[in-house]
């Protein structure tokens, strides 16, 4: 077991194969050399961390990620870009107000725990998909700070991005 | 006419050959036929003919837009068929003469060939003899008209009430008025392609604030209002297009606060049919109607009424939103709690936000960049481009700095919507005296070969004819060839010796690495240096036409009507050093060998007796084949079995790995092979005749036929993507294609680029390989 600490020192007993799921987790505790450490997780909310722990509980028999396929003469990860495809617990999992999703999304990012950081960046990316720039200033509480000519412009320039 | 100058291999009784039998039986009965064409074409049919020489048309074209400016009846304005058809020709009695006297000495034999490049319109005819078709094709193909007789397409008759003036007056340039040449027809199927200017043209109205047919909303094309695919509402800037601007540059408060509509006096009809639109639309409108696309626009093409609903104002979506049929996605997130609305980009670092919008739509992504300046910067960012960028297409190695991803990504998704729309600008290469039956070409030069014995280089950019290799052929067209102009004077032909000319027709050409070498029907192939087109060496060796030539860095290799395949060292072999030993000669073929190509140590050949072959050069079979012995150098490793009928071309699929091979011929199919186990992948159906030409290039498969049309095919699904008609009037012999272009020939004497990026930023063309 492994004892994650959340910075208002709430402590958590998790599953080692649970807790590994977080790249960085596994890295301290290898580090440290001591399964049963304390790891103390000061950039972690304990609602927020028992949410991420409740995510890597129901995958943590998950197969590891594929390693990311390499395109030819370049570095960068060809990343799967789908957003249909989070399954239903997830996305069950994902009914979340947006402030607990950015939580969870920063924690993630943190904790290198890719799979729940990809989740988290979908589930933004659909609450955006398909909504006008009106629809979207009122999801996120945004002020439109464009002039009319401005927006004009911009139209303009993302007319070719109309094309079906 | 030109018979006495007919191949020898036109005439050998071998139908699968590509090179044309029926041509020559065409050819001779030409004279006969005219007379009867052309009384057929006085009785009912209208041709226009844009091709009058850039330089006619540029200093015509004042006369020519106030002509069309006078008849502003829905009558077209076409050009007459001049020269061509000595009976009047229906429509040139219905024009007005002031605009078919601009354009009347558009004859081919009598135009310039000072000007190299002039834009191309589709040229069609209108007429109930669908019978008369093939031999329009073939005959007018050869005597006049070359390459230029669209296919007969049904034409209905112009919409009555719509007013092109004010399009072809705005307009300016050899675009507009040889689309206005032809644009009395715009409501066939036809694609329309001149919606850009050529370059050489003076800049016309500022491109189109924005391409006109990026404007329209799915809407509009599906909508029920009539339309014409290539009429005014969709890619010309005409009154109706005007109102449409006009309405969506109203300030949002006008646009889109209220129900707005535009009146431009016209019809009540139209007037009620909006407001009915609106009023539905504001009572039980479904959600996606109102809100899905995040801007929506109705409007009507026939009165010109149009109704912009941007939702900017808040007053719509108040509006909306207190309607008792509240749409659902907008009631959902209606509920959630204020304090639940928070800018996630201002609470996230920036690389977490544009992980985000990594996963969104280009569209979405535009919406994104209307929403506030700190969106927008994030939703134009290299970072968020890069990624999009990398799903359209292989990464570039790099981009400068001063580019950005975003427009790169612009420029490729223009240029694939061009390609599935089968959109590109035409020009035509105007120069040779004959059929062109080769071509080949990279980003500098494209090289043509004709029946008239000559190689011609032009310059890949302007169409410049830089050099002419090889003496055209007396009496091969229908005029005496004007030796003396321009284009001719200036290459240096006459230097070279007679060892280096064709005395046939030039029917192979290739180049690479610095060679360039051509077959001909003479039986003989040229090499040339690349670089200073000068002849090395000339190979008499085979027996019948040289068909097919490649050039690799380490061979050379030909194919001939004599149905063997010959490969040549070319390690030696430079100017000065005319050293070209044969390293294999290949036999297996029962037929002539139609085409070849060739990859590393490996060459793929297609056969008039209908198979698909692959040899080694050095003994190996390919990196994944089975393991299997060593074979001497020359073998055939695999014989594709399948097309029912001769074949004519063949060509490697693009990519680094040696997978596929894609052959096409006389039983009008096109075939996906694999070569590793040497099965039929899939059959790609559609062309009603001979497959003459396959060609990959980004993951498109072209192919050109004789039955007229350049069809365009998906390689991963084998789906068709489009088809490009109405470009040639007779059998096309070669399509090649890149990212943006198709550069094609065909039995008329005039080569066509059929170009995709025209009008797109060259320097983000430049990166899309």
């Amino acid at each position: 077991m492994v004892t994650l600490v959340s910075n208002d020192n709430k402590k958590f007993e998790v599953p080692k194969d649970v807790a590994y799921k977080s790249v960085l987790i596994k890295n301290m505790v290898e580090d440290i050399g001591d399964e049963n450490a304390e790891i103390p997780l000061p950039r972690a909310q304990a609602s927020v961390l028992e949410k991420v722990i409740d995510y890597c509980t129901y995958h943590k028999d998950d197969p590891p990620l594929p390693a990311p396929v390499q395109k030819t003469q370049d570095d960068q990860p060809d990343r799967i870009r789908r957003t249909t495809d989070i399954i239903e617990w997830d996305y069950n999992f994902m009914n979340l107000e947006n402030p607990v999703i950015f939580e969870i999304m920063l924690l993630a990012n943190y904790l290198d725990i890719v799979p729940l950081f990809e989740l988290t960046c979908k589930t933004v990316a659909n609450k955006i998909k398909g909504k006008s720039p009106e629809q979207l200033r009122e999801i996120f509480g945004i002020e439109n700070d464009f002039t009319p000519e401005q927006l004009d412009e911009i139209r303009r320039e993302n007319e070719w991005a109309e094309d079906p | 006419m030109a018979q006495q100058n007919q191949p020898a291999f036109l005439s050998h009784p071998q139908p699968t050959i590509a090179y044309p039998p029926a041509v020559a039986s065409g050819l001779s009965s030409t004279a006969a036929l005219v007379p009867a064409l052309s009384s057929a074409t006085s009785s009912n049919t209208s041709l226009s003919v844009p091709m009058a020489p850039f330089a006619q048309r540029t200093s015509s074209r004042s006369g020519d837009s106030q002509g069309s400016h006078s008849s502003s009846s829905p009558t077209p304005t076409p050009s007459p068929l001049s020269s061509a058809g000595p009976g009047p020709n229906s429509f040139t009695a219905a024009s007005t003469s002031s605009s078919s006297s601009s354009l009347s000495s558009a004859s081919p034999t009598s135009s310039s060939p000072k000007m190299l490049i002039q834009p191309l319109s589709r040229l069609k005819i209108k007429g109930h003899y669908n019978t008369a078709r093939k031999h329009i094709n073939r005959i007018m193909a050869k005597s006049f008209l070359p390459s230029l007789l669209g296919p007969l397409a049904p034409t209905t008759s112009p919409k009555p009430g719509r007013s092109h003036s004010e399009d072809q007056s705005s307009r300016s340039g050899p675009s507009s008025s040889s689309s206005s040449s032809s644009f009395s027809f715009s409501s066939t199927s036809q694609p329309q392609t001149n919606n850009k200017p050529s370059e050489n043209d003076p800049p016309p109205l500022p491109p189109p604030q924005a391409p006109p047919f990026l404007a329209l909303p799915p809407e509009s094309a599906t909508g029920s209002f009539p339309r014409s695919r290539s009429g005014s509402i969709a890619t010309s800037p005409s009154t109706h297009d005007l109102h449409l601007g006009a309405i969506l540059q109203l300030p949002p408060a006008a646009a889109a606060g209220r129900l707005t509509y535009h009146d431009n006096g016209s019809s009540a009809s139209g007037l009620s049919r909006v407001s009915s639109w609106a009023s539905s639309s504001l009572g039980g409108t479904p959600a996606h109607t109102l809100y899905g696309a995040g801007r929506f626009l109705a409007s009507d093409a026939e009165s010109g009424v149009a109704f912009f609903n941007d939702g900017e104002d808040e007053s719509i979506y108040s509006t909306a939103t207190t309607s008792p049929h509240k749409p659902s996605n907008l009631a959902q997130y209606q509920l959630a709690p204020k304090k639940t609305r928070i800018d996630f980009t201002r609470q996230l670092p920036v690389e977490l936000s544009q992980q985000i919008l990594t996963h969104l739509s280009p569209k979405d992504l535009c919406a994104c960049a209307l929403v506030s300046q700190s969106w927008r910067s994030l939703a134009d960012s290299d970072a968020v481009w890069r990624e999009k960028y990398s799903s359209l297409s292989q990464w570039p190695q790099v981009l400068p700095a001063d580019l950005s991803w975003k427009q790169l990504y612009a420029t490729k998704s223009s240029l694939n919507f061009r390609w599935a729309r089968g959109q590109p600008v035409a020009k035509a290469l105007v120069g040779h005296q004959d059929s062109v039956y080769s071509c080949h070409y990279n980003e500098e030069i494209i090289v043509t070969g004709s029946r008239d014995h000559t190689i011609k280089v032009w310059h890949a950019d302007t169409g410049a004819l830089l050099k002419t290799i090889g003496r055209p052929t007396e009496g091969a067209g229908a005029s005496q060839p004007a030796m003396e102009d321009s284009g001719n004077s200036s290459d240096d032909s006459s230097g070279d010796d007679d060892e280096f000319v064709h005395m046939g027709s030039v029917v192979s050409i290739h180049f690479a690495d610095g060679l360039m070498v051509s077959g001909s029907s003479d039986s003989t192939f040229i090499v040339r240096d690349l670089e200073t087109m000068r002849g090395i060496v000339r190979v008499r060796h085979h027996t019948g036409g040289v068909l097919g030539v490649c050039v690799s860095d380490k061979y050379v290799a030909t194919c001939s009507k004599d149905s063997t395949i010959c490969v040549w060292d070319r390690s030696e072999c430079r100017l000065g050093n005319p050293v070209l030993p044969l390293v294999a000669q290949l036999r297996g073929h029962r037929g002539p060998v139609n085409a070849i190509q060739l990859r590393g140590d490996h060459l793929v050949s297609a056969g008039g007796d209908g198979v698909v072959k692959l040899w080694t050069l050095n003994g190996s079979d390919l990196p994944g084949a089975p393991a299997a012995p060593l074979v001497p150098p020359g073998s055939c490793l695999r014989s594709f079995r399948g097309h029912t009928r001769g074949l004519a071309c063949v060509q490697i699929a693009e990519g680094d790995k040696f997978e596929t091979v894609i052959s096409g011929g006389n039983d009008n199919t096109i075939r996906v092979w694999d070569v590793l186990s040497g099965s039929c992948v899939r059959v790609l159906a559609g062309h009603k005749d001979m497959v003459r030409c396959v060609d990959v290039s980004c993951g498109r498969i072209v192919s050109a036929s004789y039955d007229l049309t350049i069809r365009v095919w998906d390689y991963e699904s084998g789906k068709p993507v489009a088809e490009l008609s109405g470009w040639f009037g007779s059998w096309i012999f070669t399509a090649k294609a890149t990212a943006k272009r198709i550069v094609a020939t065909s039995f008329g004497i005039k080569p066509v680029i059929l170009d995709f990026g025209e009008g797109l930023d060259q320097r983000y063309l430049d990166y899309i390989k």
